[in-house]
């Protein structure tokens, strides 16, 4: 039942195969723990600081779609929830590699469907700023990263901070003054919360454009307000009594006051973009 | 395959060739080298029944003796052994034993040979031959010798032999059959036995997994759920992929509505629990369905002969009542228990109780055969604290062990009956184990507060309600294929599910049902079968594996909408195969490679599908040894899943997500170096990774939730301190200490390390013993589960989409008092 074998031969041969036997593994073991994985899951929360500037040529002074210089002398905005999304905004889309090699293209009806997508990132906090003042900073809002592609801008109300008893209860308040030819007035222009609502009764501006970008460290998001887009519209010289050098007040229920809340509308008049803390890393 | 995958199975496959042809090929199963006298015996000593044992049959402890040049035992070692004292009375015994010494070209020389020691109980008559459905290999221990190395004078010439007069002739063969342990089938396979059990105190049968290298296991949703498993780089949540199997019956529930394979153990008393045996991938054909990262095998036992009542008082009003049976003359599987077990909590909404009973009674069935029965009935009801935001605790809104609802909680239930019929019969061995389960469960949570619903709240209410009926069987023969002691098993399995399940959005805190999402009758049907071959093509080299096949079918009667009955079924194959290298006596090098499966969820199925498994395809390779006192194993391994499933808070359920592997590494000791000391150390390395991308998960990241590291040890000492009112005062003292490091949590976070201690100390005077346990001793603040997703716990409010930290607050330190009578 017993059978003895031990050489010299036998002893190196075990000692080879058992010291084979322990190495081996942990040499595997060495290469498997050195995986080619990134080291942490998907993805990454990161802090959003937050600033609101007004478009250079609202600042310069423009000319509107009736032929009125528009300067601007102050424009308060109750600035409320900011949330970026993963979906595109209306009119930007990929467009295809191949045209008419690549298959049906996807039809729209007009002016199309904008799907916002995921949300990636927000600013919840309300603040009433004067874009014509500077840049203003708002708290700082969240996210993760991610491509960032579009964008809703609410009306906070009621309105929130230091200015926020100039806006007299509105949501928006623009000062300035109007000139053309034969009519010169100082207007001012504001909407109330009723007045900005959207069709689901919300004072929300969905679809803004967000400069494309890949967000993938701690940034700032600035959003720019462009006011010549809310007052592109607005023909002062239907505004009734209106006379040249007096102040004015445009009514709401007149059609230059309604070009104007249409414009207030427009998702292109809030325009966002990022640009990532120069010493974060991703 | 990857390179990397390659390469290490490369690497294994190299050990196991080189361990097999560099190895001396020592065991000789007929007749002895050329010149080569074995030793013979010449007197023989035959060990004495200890007092303290009581038994009926035959015990046989295996030893490796070194023979001297004068024939004397110069040295002794258990190669198999049983345990106390029986170890220890055989190496006494066998240092009494002489032999005519081996010679090799007529000089004697030092051999070392195996001789087994057989006990006979004192009070039984001798059974010569008696079979034990024990499985091991003895054929191979008795065949393996060795010749020491000659001894040599101080001149360099050889020690005369002494002379040991006229030999005696030598004893009749007798036919032996060893006791103990079946060899280890995979180099990561683990084996934890009441020692190492009952070092650390342990709240449930869940918490005994921890001493399973690999393994962390949390409560996240009250003390009642079941626990979430973390395996070996496995997120197993509630057991999908780790299969569990308690006194015979399947643990694990088939498409049940909180998770695929839900595996609750709370019915399972840990006094009763005797030994896990935890087996590493799916490399065995008997691992069936959920064996993605393992297996369990909880076997029951109780060996305290008499009756035994415990009583525990604890911290947060927590009291509970064991009673248990076991009759001194039976095995300690044939026992009865019962627990009943209630708490304040911790914390607001955590209160809970339940009640449990076991009975198993092994009875034998004539000579070569044993029945086991048992029945098992558990109910428990739950309150559930639900997650903390991180920002709200900081803030001061919350404190740690607060909780936003307090409605959270459930109730569970169980019922299984088991018959199992085990014996040999001449070459054949088998065993068939029928059983019936009940299962019903009941959840209600919320993680996500008012997010989707601002008003009335995002509630659910998670309703499971299953039958299960099933058997397993196999009939294994030995045979003469490649060498003498080949054996080829073949397996039969089968079990059926009938489930009532459903899933309803629950308003604010009342009963009231907004809408349901779930509303179904499942029935799941699982027929499996295995060939399981054991071959020793040459001598050290054993070849284990063969192939299992699986095929599954559902009905499911979807009552939220019309016609909604459909139906499908698929089939799985899966090759295993181990290749097990004896590179020195007690030291294996093993590798082993296998595919296996987890079922995929009934509802989630179309009418005439093609029933999608998640395939996983693992490999491992490492060394055991195992000698007297010390078992030591390391092995590195791979897993790669065709997909898999994560954890989504949103849905209150896991979702599918693409392929994923894992890689890791593990190392396990074990050290019992006198009967009165245990240590168990078990040090697990591994990363889990998508392989593949989606909208959700990048290739390369790593998989969330799963620890990297986890060190867990065990480590007990009962000494006999004193001899008090002429009986023995045995004292207690041992703790479980917990590490886990590196938690990968969503959007590229870890959560918090956990570092935990229990200990318990205990005097024992014979019939009465006092104890204090302590659960989480250092008072480690500790979260026993991070995550990170959005939520909103404000109603009415607009709601933050962005994700933010959430967790589940770990147990503070709790203290309980104990008194057990032992009668």
């Amino acid at each position: 039942m017993i059978a003895p074998v031990l050489s010299p031969r036998h002893l190196a041969a075990s000692i080879v195969g058992a010291s084979l036997a322990i190495v081996l593994p942990l040499v595997g073991t060495v290469f498997t723990a050195c995986g080619e994985d990134s080291g942490a899951t998907t993805g990454r929360r990161v802090v959003l600081a937050t600033t609101v500037e007004v478009a250079p040529a609202a600042e310069a002074g423009f000319t509107n779609a009736f032929g009125f210089e528009i300067t601007l002398d102050r424009v308060l905005i109750s600035v409320g929830e900011l949330r970026y999304f993963a979906g595109a905004p209306i009119g930007r889309r990929d467009p295809p590699l191949a045209p008419g090699l690549t298959g049906p293209r996807l039809v729209h009806a007009h002016p199309g469907h904008y799907v916002a997508g995921d949300e990636l990132g927000e600013m919840l906090d309300p603040l009433t700023v004067d874009v014509l003042a500077g840049p203003a900073a708002l708290p700082d809002g969240q996210g993760i990263t991610g491509e960032y592609l579009s964008a809703s801008f609410r009306f906070a109300s009621p309105p929130v901070g230091s200015l926020a008893d100039d806006l007299g209860g509105a949501v928006v308040l623009v000062k300035g003054t109007a000139a053309s030819a034969d009519l010169e007035i100082a207007f001012e222009l504001s909407a109330a919360h009723d007045q900005v609502l959207d069709t689901y009764g919300e004072p929300l501006i969905a679809g803004c454009p967000f400069t494309a970008v890949t967000v993938d460290r701690d940034g700032a998001v600035i959003l720019t307000v462009d006011p010549t887009l809310w007052l592109d519209q607005v023909d002062f010289s239907r505004e009734p009594d209106v006379v040249t050098g007096e102040p004015v007040v445009l009514d709401p229920a007149e059609v230059p006051h309604q070009a104007f809340v249409r414009g207030l509308k427009k998702a292109a008049a809030y325009g966002f973009s990022f640009i990532p803390n120069p010493g974060a890393s991703p | 395959m990857t390179r990397r995958t390659a390469v290490f199975l490369g690497l294994a496959l190299a050990v196991v060739l080189a361990t097999a042809l560099l190895g001396p090929a020592r065991a000789q199963s007929n007749g002895s080298p050329e010149g080569v006298v074995m030793p013979s015996l010449v007197i023989r000593a035959e060990p004495p029944w200890p007092a303290t044992e009581s038994g009926i049959r035959d015990v046989v402890v295996l030893l490796e003796v070194v023979v001297g040049v004068d024939g004397d035992v110069a040295s002794a070692e258990v190669a198999e052994g049983v345990g106390e004292p029986f170890d220890a009375i055989a190496l006494e015994t066998v240092k009494e034993w002489r032999f005519e010494p081996a010679r090799a070209a007529g000089r004697p020389v030092a051999a070392r040979i195996r001789v087994p020691l057989r006990f006979v109980p004192t009070e039984a008559p001798r059974t010569e031959g008696t079979v034990s459905p024990v499985n091991v290999d003895v054929a191979p221990a008795l065949a393996t010798a060795e010749i020491e190395p000659e001894p040599r004078s101080k001149d360099g010439g050889s020690i005369p032999a002494a002379t040991t007069g006229e030999p005696a002739p030598p004893p009749a063969p007798v036919e032996v059959l060893v006791v103990g342990r079946a060899p280890a089938r995979t180099a990561g396979a683990v084996r934890r036995d009441r020692a190492v059990l009952e070092a650390a105190p342990h709240h449930t049968a869940s918490d005994l997994m921890l001493a399973v290298p690999g393994t962390f296991v949390t409560q996240h949703s009250g003390d009642g759920k079941a626990h979430q498993i973390f395996f070996r780089g496995f997120d197993a949540v509630h057991g999908q992929d780790l299969e569990i199997w308690v006194g015979g019956a399947p643990v694990n529930q088939v498409s049940n509505v909180h998770g695929q394979g839900y595996a609750d153990l709370h019915f399972v008393m840990p006094e009763v629990v005797e030994r896990i045996e935890s087996l590493s991938g799916p490399y065995s054909p008997d691992q069936g369905d959920f064996a993605v990262a393992g297996s369990m095998c909880f076997l029951l036992g109780y060996p305290e002969p008499g009756f035994t009542l415990r009583t525990s008082l604890g911290s947060f009003g927590a009291r509970r009542v064991f009673l248990a049976y076991h009759p001194e003359a039976q095995p300690a599987a044939s026992f009865a228990a019962f627990e009943a077990n209630q708490s304040d909590g911790f914390g607001v909404g955590r209160a809970s109780r339940r009640a449990s009973g076991i009975v198993q009674w092994v009875r034998p069935v004539g000579d070569d055969a044993a029945l086991t029965v048992s029945a098992a009935s558990f109910a428990g009801r739950f309150g559930s604290a639900g997650v903390v935001r991180f920002d709200d605790l900081e803030s001061g809104r919350v404190e740690r062990f607060d909780s936003y609802d307090t409605n959270q909680g459930g109730y569970s239930s169980r019922t299984q009956l088991v018959a199992s019929l085990e014996g040999s019969d001449g070459a054949y061995r088998y065993a068939l184990a029928p059983y019936l389960v009940f299962t019903d469960l009941t959840l209600r949570h919320n993680y996500t507060g008012f997010l989707d619903d601002p008003v009335d709240g995002d509630s659910t209410q998670q309703q499971n309600d299953a039958t299960t009926a099933g058997f397993r069987a196999h009939l294994e023969r030995t045979l003469t294929l490649l060498s003498s002691y080949d054996s080829v098993e073949i397996g039969v399995a089968s079990r059926h599910d009938a489930i009532d399940q459903a899933q309803r959005n629950v308003r604010g805190t009342t009963p009231n049902v907004s809408s349901t999402t779930i509303d179904a009758r499942v029935h799941a049907t699982t027929v499996s079968g295995y060939l399981d071959a054991k071959l020793h093509p040459i001598p050290r080299l054993l070849l284990r594996g063969g192939a299992r096949w699986d095929a599954v079918g559902f009905v499911v009667q979807d009552h939220t909408r019309e016609g909604g009955q459909r139906s499908s079924q698929g089939a799985r194959f899966g090759p295993r195969v181990t290749a097990d290298v004896a590179v020195a006596p007690g030291l294996h090098a093993i590798a082993s490679y296998g595919q296996g499966y987890r079922s995929p969820q009934a509802r989630s199925l179309g009418d005439g599908e093609r029933a999608p498994f998640t395939r996983v395809w693992a490999t491992e390779g490492g060394v055991r040894h195992r000698g007297r006192a010390l078992e030591v194993a390391g092995s590195a391994f791979y897993a790669q899943l065709s997909d898999d499933v994560v954890f989504l808070e949103t849905v209150s359920r896991n979702e599918p997500v693409p392929s994923t592997e894992r890689r890791g590494a593990v190392v396990d000791f074990v050290a019992q170096p006198t009967p009165w000391f245990t240590s168990a150390i078990g040090l697990t390395y591994t990363r889990a990774a998508f392989r593949e991308a989606s909208s959700t998960y990048d290739r390369g990241a790593l998989v969330p939730f799963v620890p990297e590291v986890v060190l867990r040890s065990d480590l007990a000492a009962r000494p006999r301190l004193a001899e008090l009112l002429g009986r023995d005062l045995v004292g207690t003292a041992g703790f479980g200490a917990t590490w886990v490091h590196r938690r990968p949590i969503p959007f590229g976070e870890f959560g918090d390390d956990v570092a935990l201690l229990d200990a318990r100390v205990t005097l024992r005077l014979n019939e009465i013993e006092v104890g204090i346990e302590s659960f989480n001793l250092l008072d480690r603040e500790w979260n026993d589960g991070e995550f990170v997703y959005a939520s909103n716990f404000e109603p009415n409010a607009a709601p933050s989409l962005i994700p933010v930290r959430h967790f589940t607050a770990g147990a503070p330190r709790t203290v309980f008092g104990t008194v057990t009578l032992y009668l």
